[in-house]
């Protein structure tokens, strides 16, 4: 087109003239005053070179003791049976489906940080992706182990997949149980897959960095031979976004496959049709709340404050106020269908879940995840690390009372008075739960220990050099 | 008759409403080129309640609850009768176009206000006001759905309902402004301007509430056909055979599978021409939709008349006018926001295919 252009500073008639408060300026994603080596540097000292401090040895050592106790709690289930686990008729289903639930929600927002905000390219998602997805894949393992157990006789958990066999027995394809096993299973490959990718090329920068012999010998080869040709590159960043791309459906189709397991029954409290995008809203919200829990103290511990910035933070603050606006949506329309659907037994679940037995759960519920997240409205609170590490811990615990008051809450009252019962976890239910978080820590530790946890060098594409200028901008004068 | 027709054009105008306070809300690129057609599409709110007053009036021949005789004697709907009456219904519905207008004006004159201003200070209200504006329109979109759609079957409910109304709504308002916007691609004030991947940007979007209108509307067929529980089940099994179930099947094709796959290509959403065809089939389809979801409640076999057709062209006809006369004495492109310029150069593209 022949009309003639203008630099953009002169047609560009706003707010460079005016003062700009301070709230309106934008936050980095990275802190000014980084270069490439420093970004190196300091993500690849954690690993290498410094000792851990304190707290790490003080962290490892109680998730260790904690993890003992789940092996303990394991040993004992495997020597005795599911019969030391408080569920029972009419509560069948407990804590071992109850935190299987948990957990893997929680996984959840390391494969939306990962995938989906890659494909909407965020820039804000580079430096916790790493960390995220090492959630995900800690948060599948503890998840994981509910259902196997609950097996009864774990050792015979491969039946649960379907291969040919002299008994020609198969599993019940109908079952949402069975579509489980292959959501979980297929989430927890990609999710593996998706986060050793990403850490290749990082995985180099530690071989080419490490001073130990074996340091040298291990990241080596767990690096593939990287050596950051273009080839290198060219193939790594399709596998990447091929994976982004895999990883996407399966945020929704994990979490939707869980909610069938209850929404296809025809019981009260279960049988609801918004369960699949209620549940996937949920998984999100208490995953940014494990991210953040775990995310604040990480990055004072081994000062990643210019990593991670407060930008960061609310950002995350900002997914855990949409999300958990949906997931009380979703609270207050099962109050209303309860009374509109005009089912006594509707309503008389949902009256004993406010008002029976275990209201408490149920208040606390609202309070954690109804109330507590509107703190999020807040600029000053969400821009706060210690606001949002306080919202995050209500969340933390909301979702897993939101999982209690579905379960047990449910099942204990059914259509038969002459069926109804208590349910409460044993010492064994709730050491195994507590054990499993031991687990998830244990390895998290092991993770800040031995690999960065923070992408190198996705940080390194934030750095003010990795953008070269380009020629001033210009734009029709007819605009 | 008109009940379909006026959801129909109504779905679009509040779902305009959502999608620019979505917009107000996250400031993303993608909905620069579109907010003054949205702005324009939510404030024909006005005129909605015009067409609304018929179906107010017509009550009694439209909502079985109405004829309390049967209602007061029915076990489910009994139970009910607090809920669906002609009192809150009316209140209610005063209180859903009471807000939407609200919302849609106080947008107009924050936006104005912005235009003299340009004070950072206004641009936060006027988000502020969007982002309250979310939950309000998430929630008495679901209600004016139950009142004015789910309660036609009495008997019937499902918690989904609302979500996939609203996700509808949404899905009806990218459709037509996209359209719009493509249409105006091919004219000479817009050559240059528009570029295909602002369009691109647009068809992405477009995809994801195909996408998403498809997970809650299969999420619920599937629950209620695996349960299989008295209370529910008839809704699916009127709506699944015959000629209904044909239109059923119908909207499997043209509003997933067809729009998914051509949105799929990015040949296809860069071309104005092209991404035109899918946003008439996307909108073409929202009407089957949304007219199988009504229709079955008062008629058990297929049944199409042509009132069902005037009406559409009718609401039609006065919508769009209102649509444009609103739009009326602005440019399209808000060009005094003050990232503009980037937005244009760079195409807006913040959504990868």
């Amino acid at each position: 087109m022949a009309t003639e252009q203008v630099p953009i500073h002169e047609v560009r008639p706003v707010t460079q003239e005016l003062k700009i408060p301070a709230r309106f300026i934008p936050q980095p994603v990275l802190e000014p005053g980084h270069t490439y080596s420093s970004i190196t540097d300091h993500i690849s000292s954690i690993v290498l070179r410094r000792k851990m401090p304190l707290i790490w040895y003080v962290g490892m050592g109680l998730s260790t003791i904690l993890f003992l106790v789940l092996l303990a709690a394991i040993g004992q289930l495997i020597i005795v049976g599911v019969g030391i686990w408080g569920i029972n008729h009419p509560v069948a289903w407990g804590f071992d489906i109850l935190n299987f639930v948990w957990w893997i929600g929680i996984g959840h927002a390391g494969t939306l940080i990962s995938a989906i905000l890659l494909l909407l390219r965020q820039e804000w998602r580079t430096s916790i992706n790493r960390f995220a997805e090492a959630m995900t894949l800690f948060a599948v393992a503890s998840a994981g182990l509910y259902p196997a157990l609950h097996t009864g006789r774990p050792w015979y958990d491969f039946w649960l997949f379907p291969y040919p066999n002299t008994m020609t027995l198969w599993p019940q394809f109908r079952s949402p149980l069975i579509w489980d096993v292959f959501a979980v299973s297929t989430y927890a490959t990609v999710s593996f897959l998706f986060w050793y990718t990403g850490l290749i090329p990082d995985l180099a920068t530690l071989r080419d960095r490490a001073n130990s012999f074996f340091g040298r010998k291990i990241y080596g080869m767990l690096a593939l031979g990287w050596r950051g040709s273009a080839k290198h590159w060219y193939r790594y960043e399709s596998a990447y976004l091929l994976l982004a791309g895999l990883s996407t459906p399966l945020v929704l189709s994990v979490h939707t496959v869980v909610s069938f397991d209850f929404a296809v029954a025809q019981l009260p409290g279960w049988h609801s049709t918004f369960f699949p995008p209620y549940f996937v809203a949920g998984a999100v919200y208490a995953g940014f709340a494990m991210v953040l829990t775990l995310a604040i103290p990480f990055r004072k511990i081994f000062k990643l404050e210019d990593f991670i910035t407060i930008k960061h933070l609310e950002n995350m603050g900002k997914v855990m106020l949409a999300t958990g606006m949906i997931v009380f949506y979703s609270y207050c329309m099962e109050a209303f269908f309860a009374f509109y659907s005009g089912n006594v037994f509707e309503k008389y679940m949902y009256l004993n879940r406010a008002t029976g037995p275990y209201w408490k759960m149920f208040a606390m519920l609202i309070i954690c995840n109804g109330l507590a997240p509107q703190l999020m409205w807040f600029k000053r609170l969400r821009t706060s690390a210690f606001w949002l590490f306080v919202t995050a811990q209500f969340v933390n615990v909301g979702m897993w009372l939101e999982r209690f008051v579905i379960i047990p809450t449910s099942l204990h009252r059914d259509f038969l008075p002459s069926s109804w019962g208590m349910y409460h976890g044993t010492r064994w239910d709730w050491s195994m739960f507590i054990g499993s978080i031991g687990l998830f820590l244990f390895l998290l530790f092991l993770f800040v220990r031995f690999l960065p946890m923070i992408s190198i060098f996705e940080m390194r594409t934030l750095v003010p050099e990795a953008h070269p200028i380009a020629d001033e901008p210009t734009v029709e004068k007819a605009i | 008759m008109g009940q379909p027709s006026f959801i129909f054009w109504f779905s679009i105008a509040a779902g305009c409403l959502g999608v620019l306070m979505l917009q107000y809300t996250t400031g993303g690129e993608w909905g620069l080129m579109i907010r003054r057609p949205l702005g324009a599409g939510a404030r024909t709110m006005m005129w909605m309640v015009l067409f609304f007053i018929p179906i107010a009036i017509g009550m009694k021949y439209l909502y079985p609850w109405m004829n309390l005789d049967w209602a007061r004697r029915d076990a489910v709907v009994s139970q009910k009768l607090a809920y669906l009456n002609w009192k809150r219904f009316g209140i209610f519905a005063i209180v859903y176009f009471g807000a939407w207008i609200l919302w849609a004006w106080r947008i107009r004159v924050l936006s104005l206000q912005f235009y003299k201003d340009r004070s950072p200070y206004t641009d936060l209200a006027r988000r502020r006001w969007a982002a309250a504006g979310l939950p309000m329109i998430v929630l008495t979109l679901t209600f004016a759905s139950i009142d004015w759609m789910m309660s036609l079957e009495p008997k019937w409910n499902s918690t989904m309902y609302g979500i996939t109304f609203t996700v509808g709504c949404g899905l009806s308002a990218f459709a037509f402004v996209t359209f719009f916007l493509a249409r105006l691609a091919t004219t000479d004030a817009m050559k240059g301007i528009l570029k295909p991947t602002h369009l691109r940007d647009l068809g992405n979007l477009m995809l994801a509430f195909v996408m998403f209108y498809a997970y809650t509307a299969f999420s619920e067929f599937l629950l209620i056909w695996y349960a299989n529980v008295r209370e529910e089940i008839p809704h699916y099994v009127i709506r699944d055979v015959g000629v209904w179930g044909a239109v059923a099947a119908a909207i499997i094709v043209f509003h997933f599978f067809l729009p998914f796959f051509m949105l799929l290509m990015r040949p296809i959403k860069d071309r104005a021409e092209t991404i035109t065809i899918v946003t008439i089939v996307i909108l073409i389809m929202r009407y089957v939709a949304i007219y199988w979801l009504i229709a079955p409640s008062w008629y058990d076999h297929f049944h199409y008349s042509i009132w069902s057709l005037t009406t559409l062209v009718g609401i039609g006809g006065v919508w769009i006018w209102t649509f444009i006369d609103q739009l009326k004495g602005q440019t399209i492109i808000p060009i005094h926001e003050t990232w503009v310029e980037e937005a244009i150069r760079e195409g807006a593209i913040r959504v990868n295919a």
